[in-house]
C-alpha cells in the first residue's frame, strides 16, 4: 500500500491520477459518440438509425452546394462577430467596474446575474412578447414615446441584432462574474503599489488587471467562440431562424435537418462535421497564442 | 487592507458615467425581469392585451395555483435536486482535479489530453445525442439516476475555467508545500482548493444551473414519468400550438427562486472566502 | 497516416456496434408470460400534449387506471421534444407502449410501429363505425398503423366586434376569398394597430391549409407517380400575390405570432386549428367561427389526423392492454358518454366515429357543428396526397421557404414558385424511385 502511494506520489505520475477521471468520462460520453455521429457522415441514415448506406462524401459536397447551408455559416459568423467581443471585453470592463465587494456592486452582480438562471425557453417567450410587433410592451412604449413602430422580430437583417442582444443579454452576467472572481484573486499589494506611484483607476485595470487575469480572459475568450459558433438555443425559442432564415445558424439547421420528420442523420452529421473542423482551427491557433503568452 | 480613502477630482469624473453605464445595464436586465415576474400575477387575458400593460390591473394567485395543481412540484423538485446535487457534486471533484493537473503539471502528453478535451466542446449537443443516448444505454444505465448523472460530469468548459483559475496560483506555494512533506494530494487538497475556492463556487453555481434548466437529456436518458424534473415539468405549460403565458411565467418564478437563493448565498460564501484566504504576493 | 486509418477502423467498427446494437436492442424484452392476460400490465404511453388539453388527457387517464378491472396502468409521459426523445428511444430497441402522433409519422417510425388493424377483432370496437377516410389516413396498403384519436381540421375565426366597428355584418364572414382580402381593408385601423387579415408567414401549416383551397394539393398521384404542382399553379399564384397584396397594403401583419395578436383583439379574420378557440375564449374575445372560405380548387376539408399507435417496443401483453385504453376510450359509459365524446366537446375536435357525430351533446354544441358543416364528400387530403410520404419535408421546407421569399420581397411569386417546384421535384424523385 505504502509502495503504491508512494510510487503515485511523485509529481509526474500524480498528474495521471488528476487527469484520469475526466479523460476517461470525457472518452466514454464525448469522444465516441462524437466518432460515432462523425462517422455517420459518411452513410445516408434516417433518424432512427435503423439502416445505413455508405454513400462516401455526398453528405459533403450536398452541403456545400446547399444555399441554406452556406446561408447558415454567414449567420453563424456575423452572429459570431457580434457577440464575442462584446461578451469577452465588454463584460471584463462591466466586471472590472463591480469587483470590488460593497453594497452596491453585490447588489449590481445578483441583477447581472439573474438572466442566467431563466431558462432559455422562458427567455425566449419573454423577449418574443415583450418586443411582438404588434401586442408588445416594448414596442407599444417605443410608439408611444414617438419613436416609430419598430417589428423587431421579424425585419430581415435587423432581427440578427436582436437575437444577439438577447444571447448576449443572457449570458454576459456569468462571463462579469468569472471575471470578478478572477480580479479578486488578484494580489491586493499590487494595485497598492500602483496607487503609490500615482497610477489611476484606468492605468491600473490596464497595466495589473489585464494581464493578471489573463488565464481568464483565454478561457472566456476560447468558450465563448466556442459557444458562439454553435449558437442553438436562443434561436430556437425566439426566431427559431427567421425571417427568411436571416438567424439561422448553422446548428439551428443542422438540428432541423437531424430532427425534423424530414431527417437526414448523415448528412446533419457532415454539416457538424465541417462546423466542428472550423472551430476546432479556430481554438488550435487560439490555443497556441495563449500557450505563448503564458 | 485598510487602504486610505483619496477622492480626487478624476475619479468623480469617472464615476459618473460608470454609475450610469451600470444603472442602464441593470434597467436593461430589469425590465424584462420585471415585466415576467407582473406577468405571472396577472390574468392570462392581460398578459395577451391592447394596449399591453406593464404594472398589473389586475392582481391574481391563479397562475400559481394552476402550476401547483397540474405538476406534481415535489417529486420533480426532488428529481431535480438529485439531478443537479449529484451532477455537481462529481463535476466538482472531476473538472477541479483535472483543471489543475493541466495548470500545475508537465507531462506526456498533455497538450494532446487537453486538446481533446477541448474538442467536446465544440460539437453541438444535438449531433452527439443519439450516440451518447446509446453508449449509455449500453451501458445499462437507461432510466436511472446514474445515466442522467455520470454523462454530465466531466464538462470541457469547467475543467478550462479551473485551469484558468488555478493557473493564477505561484507554483512556489506547491514547492513550499512539499518540502514541508505534504503528498501531491495533500497539497492539491489543503493548499490549492482553497486557494480557487470563488472559482469552486462558480463552477457549482453553473453547474446546477445547468442541471436545473436542462430539458432535453433528461426527457431522453429517462422514460418513466417518476424521473421527471421540474424544467420538465414547467414545459407542459408551452404547448405545441398553444402557450399558458400566466402559467409558464409562473413556473418560471418557482424555478428561478431557488437558484437565486443558492446564488446570494454563493457571493456571501466567495467573498468571506477571499478575506480569510487572501493571497499575500 | 497510418494512425489516421486506424482512428477511421475504430470509428467505424464503434459505428457497426452501435447500428448492431441498435438493432438488437429490443431482444431480452420476451416475457413468456401466458399470453391473452393483460391484467397488472403497466404501460408506458407518450404523447407531445403539452399545454391545457394535455391536462385533460392526464386526467382522462388517471380516470382509466382507476376505472378498469383489468388492474392495467398507463404511465403517460406528454414530452416538450417528442421527437428527439422518440428518436433516440428507436434508436436503441427501447420506445414506449403506445404514443400518439399524427399519422404522417408512419412515413417516418413505420419500421417501429406495430400493424393494429386487428384491434377490430380484439376489441367491441365496430371498424364500420370509424369513418372510413380517416382510416386510410393511418393505413399503408392493408396494415393499419394508428386508431385515429383527434382529427385537426382548420377553420375561419373572425372578431365579431372588429366587424362591426368596421361596419361589417358581425354575423357574415368573407364567403369568398376576394371579399376576405376586401374587408381586410375595411377591417384595418392603423390607428389602433388593428389588421383586418392574420395570416402568419411563419406557420406553414395555416398557409398550407389555405393555399390547397386556391390551387389543389401540391403532390399528387399521376399514374403511380409522385408529381409536385408548384410551377405554373394559377391558384398558388393567385394565393400569392394576394398575401402579398394584403402585407403591403397593410392589412395583413408581417408577423410570425399571429395568434397572440388574435387573442388580443388585434385581427379580424385568421385561421387555425381548434386550439385557437382555447385563447379566444380566455380573451374574452366576441368571435365567429366558420369554415375557410372556398378557393378556385372547389370544395375541401383538408384534415390531419392523429392516431394511438402501438409501438415495435411493446410485448403481446402491452399491446392487449394498449387496446383495452384505446377501446376505452371510445367506449360509452352508462351516461352515454365517451371520453372520445368529452374530448371533441372540451377541445373542439370534430369526431371521427359516426357513434359520436350522432350524439345530440355533439349537435348541439356550436362550435363542432360549424366543424362538421364540411360536406362529407369533400376530398380530406392535407397538402399532398394523403399517402405521399414526402408530406413533412414539403410542410417543413419547401412551403417555409416559399412563403418567406415573397413575404421578404427578394423573389417574384413567379421565381418562388419556380424554385418550389425544384425543391419539391428532389423531394418527389426521392419517393418515385
Amino acid at each position: 500500500m505504502e509502495r503504491v502511494r508512494k510510487y503515485w506520489n511523485k509529481p509526474s505520475r500524480s498528474a495521471y491520477v488528476f487527469v484520469a477521471p475526466s479523460i476517461i468520462l470525457l472518452i466514454l460520453f464525448s469522444v465516441i459518440p462524437l466518432i460515432m455521429a462523425f462517422g455517420l457522415s459518411f452513410f445516408d441514415v434516417p433518424i432512427t438509425m435503423n439502416t445505413a448506406k455508405f454513400i462516401g462524401w455526398n453528405n459533403f459536397v450536398e452541403a456545400f452546394h446547399d444555399s441554406r447551408f452556406l446561408n447558415s455559416l454567414k449567420v453563424t459568423a456575423i452572429f459570431t462577430g457580434l457577440e464575442v467581443p462584446i461578451q469577452v471585453l465588454g463584460s471584463l470592463i462591466v466586471a472590472a467596474l463591480i469587483s470590488k465587494n460593497n453594497k452596491r456592486n453585490k447588489f449590481l452582480r445578483a441583477v447581472y446575474f439573474l438572466p442566467v438562471i431563466c431558462s432559455a425557453t422562458v427567455i425566449g417567450i419573454m423577449w418574443r412578447m415583450i418586443l411582438h410587433s404588434n401586442i408588445g410592451f416594448i414596442t407599444a412604449a417605443m410608439q408611444s414615446m414617438g419613436l416609430g413602430k419598430i417589428n423587431f422580430m421579424n425585419t430581415p437583417g435587423l432581427t440578427i441584432y436582436v437575437v444577439s442582444f438577447i444571447s448576449i443579454w443572457r449570458s454576459f452576467g456569468i462571463s462579469a462574474i468569472i471575471y470578478v472572481t478572477a480580479i479578486q484573486q488578484v494580489s491586493p499589494s499590487l494595485f497598492e503599489a500602483a496607487e503609490m506611484d500615482g497610477a489611476g483607476k484606468i492605468r491600473q485595470f490596464i497595466h495589473i488587471t489585464v494581464p493578471s487575469i489573463q488565464p481568464t480572459f483565454w478561457y472566456i475568450l476560447m468558450t465563448r467562440f466556442a459557444g458562439a459558433l454553435q449558437i442553438f438555443d436562443i434561436i430556437y425559442v425566439t426566431t427559431n431562424g427567421g425571417p427568411n432564415y436571416t438567424t439561422e445558424s448553422t446548428v439551428s439547421y443542422i438540428y432541423s435537418r437531424a430532427f425534423s420528420s424530414n431527417s437526414s442523420m448523415g448528412y446533419a452529421s457532415a454539416m457538424s462535421v465541417v462546423l466542428f473542423i472550423i472551430i476546432m482551427f479556430i481554438t488550435v491557433l487560439m490555443y497556441h497564442r495563449m500557450n505563448k503568452e503564458e | 487592507m485598510n487602504r486610505k480613502k483619496t477622492i480626487k477630482i478624476k475619479d468623480i469624473v469617472i464615476q459618473i458615467p460608470v454609475a450610469l453605464v451600470l444603472v442602464i445595464l441593470a434597467l436593461l436586465v430589469l425590465i424584462p425581469v420585471v415585466w415576467m415576474t407582473f406577468s405571472a400575477f396577472k390574468p392570462e387575458k392581460e398578459i395577451i392585451s391592447w394596449p399591453p400593460t406593464f404594472i398589473p390591473d389586475s392582481f391574481t394567485l391563479q397562475n400559481f395555483s394552476d402550476v401547483q395543481v397540474r405538476i406534481d412540484i415535489i417529486r420533480y423538485v426532488i428529481n431535480s435536486i438529485i439531478y443537479a446535487g449529484g451532477t455537481t457534486a462529481l463535476a466538482v471533484v472531476v473538472n477541479c482535479m483535472a483543471g489543475y493537473a493541466y495548470a500545475f503539471y508537465d507531462f506526456r502528453g498533455k497538450t494532446a489530453m487537453f486538446l481533446i478535451t477541448l474538442a467536446t466542446m465544440m460539437v453541438p449537443f444535438q449531433v452527439i445525442m443519439v450516440p451518447l443516448f446509446l453508449v449509455v444505454y449500453k451501458m445499462g444505465m437507461y432510466d436511472s439516476y446514474w445515466g442522467l448523472i455520470i454523462p454530465r460530469a466531466a464538462v470541457a468548459g469547467s475543467i478550462f475555467m479551473m485551469r484558468a483559475a488555478f493557473t493564477g496560483i505561484p507554483k512556489e506555494m506547491a514547492e513550499a508545500a512539499r518540502i514541508d512533506g505534504l503528498s501531491e494530494y495533500g497539497i492539491f487538497w489543503k493548499i490549492m482548493m482553497p486557494q480557487v475556492k470563488p472559482a469552486v463556487i462558480t463552477l457549482i453555481i453553473l453547474s446546477v444551473n445547468g442541471s436545473w434548466n436542462d430539458l432535453l437529456w433528461p426527457m431522453i436518458v429517462t422514460s418513466s414519468t417518476k424521473m421527471r424534473t421540474l424544467a420538465n415539468g414547467l414545459a407542459l405549460f408551452i404547448g405545441q400550438n398553444t402557450i399558458e403565458y400566466g402559467a409558464a411565467f409562473a413556473g418560471a418564478l418557482i424555478s428561478l427562486i431557488p437558484m437565486f437563493v443558492l446564488y446570494i448565498f454563493g457571493q456571501r460564501y466567495f467573498v468571506e472566502g477571499m478575506s480569510s484566504g487572501g493571497l499575500k504576493g | 497516416m497510418k494512425k489516421l486509418k486506424r482512428i477511421t477502423a475504430v470509428g467505424l467498427s464503434v459505428i457497426l456496434a452501435a447500428s448492431l446494437a441498435a438493432c438488437g436492442g429490443s431482444d431480452g424484452k420476451e416475457d413468456t408470460k401466458e399470453s391473452g392476460k393483460a391484467k397488472g400490465t403497466t404501460i408506458t404511453f407518450w404523447n407531445s400534449f403539452t399545454g391545457a388539453d394535455g391536462d385533460m388527457l392526464v386526467e382522462m387517464v388517471d380516470k382509466f387506471n382507476k376505472e378498469n378491472k383489468d388492474g392495467i396502468t398507463v404511465d403517460m409521459d406528454i414530452s416538450a421534444d417528442f421527437d428527439s426523445q422518440l428518436s433516440t428511444a428507436f434508436a436503441a430497441g427501447e420506445g414506449p407502449t403506445m404514443m400518439l402522433s399524427s399519422s404522417a409519422y408512419r412515413f417516418t417510425y413505420g419500421d417501429y410501429l406495430q400493424d393494429v388493424s386487428d384491434v377490430f377483432d380484439k376489441t367491441d370496437l365496430d371498424k364500420a363505425d370509424f369513418i372510413q377516410s380517416y382510416l386510410d389516413y393511418c393505413s399503408d396498403g392493408d396494415s393499419l398503423y394508428f386508431v385515429p384519436f383527434q382529427i385537426v381540421g382548420y377553420y375561419m375565426y373572425w372578431n365579431k366586434d372588429l366587424f362591426e366597428a368596421a361596419g361589417l355584418d358581425p354575423d357574415t364572414p368573407p364567403a369568398t376569398w376576394n371579399e376576405w382580402q376586401e374587408w381586410a381593408g375595411k377591417l384595418t385601423d392603423e390607428s389602433k394597430n388593428v389588421y383586418g387579415s392574420g395570416i402568419s408567414y411563419d406557420y406553414a401549416y395555416q398557409i398550407a391549409h389555405i393555399m390547397q383551397r386556391f390551387g389543389g394539393l401540391a403532390v399528387t398521384d399521376d399514374n403511380g407517380k409522385w408529381k409536385a404542382n408548384f410551377a405554373g399553379n394559377a391558384g398558388y399564384e393567385k394565393f400569392l400575390n394576394m398575401y402579398k397584396a394584403m402585407a403591403d397594403k397593410g392589412d395583413n401583419p408581417v408577423e410570425a405570432d399571429t395568434d397572440s395578436m388574435a387573442s388580443a383583439g388585434q385581427i379580424g379574420m385568421t385561421a387555425g386549428g381548434p386550439w385557437v378557440t382555447a385563447g379566444l375564449d380566455t380573451a374574452g374575445v366576441n368571435y365567429g367561427i366558420g369554415l375557410i372560405p372556398q378557393g378556385d380548387a372547389g370544395d375541401m376539408n383538408s384534415v390531419e389526423v392523429i392516431g394511438f399507435a402501438i409501438t415495435t417496443a411493446a410485448s403481446d401483453e402491452e399491446k392487449e392492454a394498449a387496446y383495452k385504453f384505446i377501446e376505452w376510450w371510445n367506449t360509452e359509459n352508462d351516461d352515454g358518454s365517451s371520453p372520445a365524446l368529452e374530448w371533441s366537446l372540451t377541445n373542439g375536435f370534430p369526431a371521427y366515429t359516426y357513434s359520436v357525430q350522432d350524439k345530440d351533446e355533439y349537435k348541439e354544441n356550436e362550435k363542432l357543428s360549424v366543424m362538421s358543416s364540411a360536406d362529407p364528400e369533400a376530398p380530406t387530403d392535407f397538402i399532398t396526397d394523403s399517402n405521399f410520404p414526402g408530406i413533412n419535408a414539403v410542410l417543413t421546407d419547401v412551403i417555409p421557404e416559399m412563403i418567406n421569399a415573397v413575404a421578404f420581397g427578394n423573389a417574384s411569386v413567379d421565381a418562388a414558385l419556380e424554385k418550389a417546384q425544384s425543391s419539391a421535384d428532389k423531394i418527389v424523385e426521392d419517393y418515385n424511385k
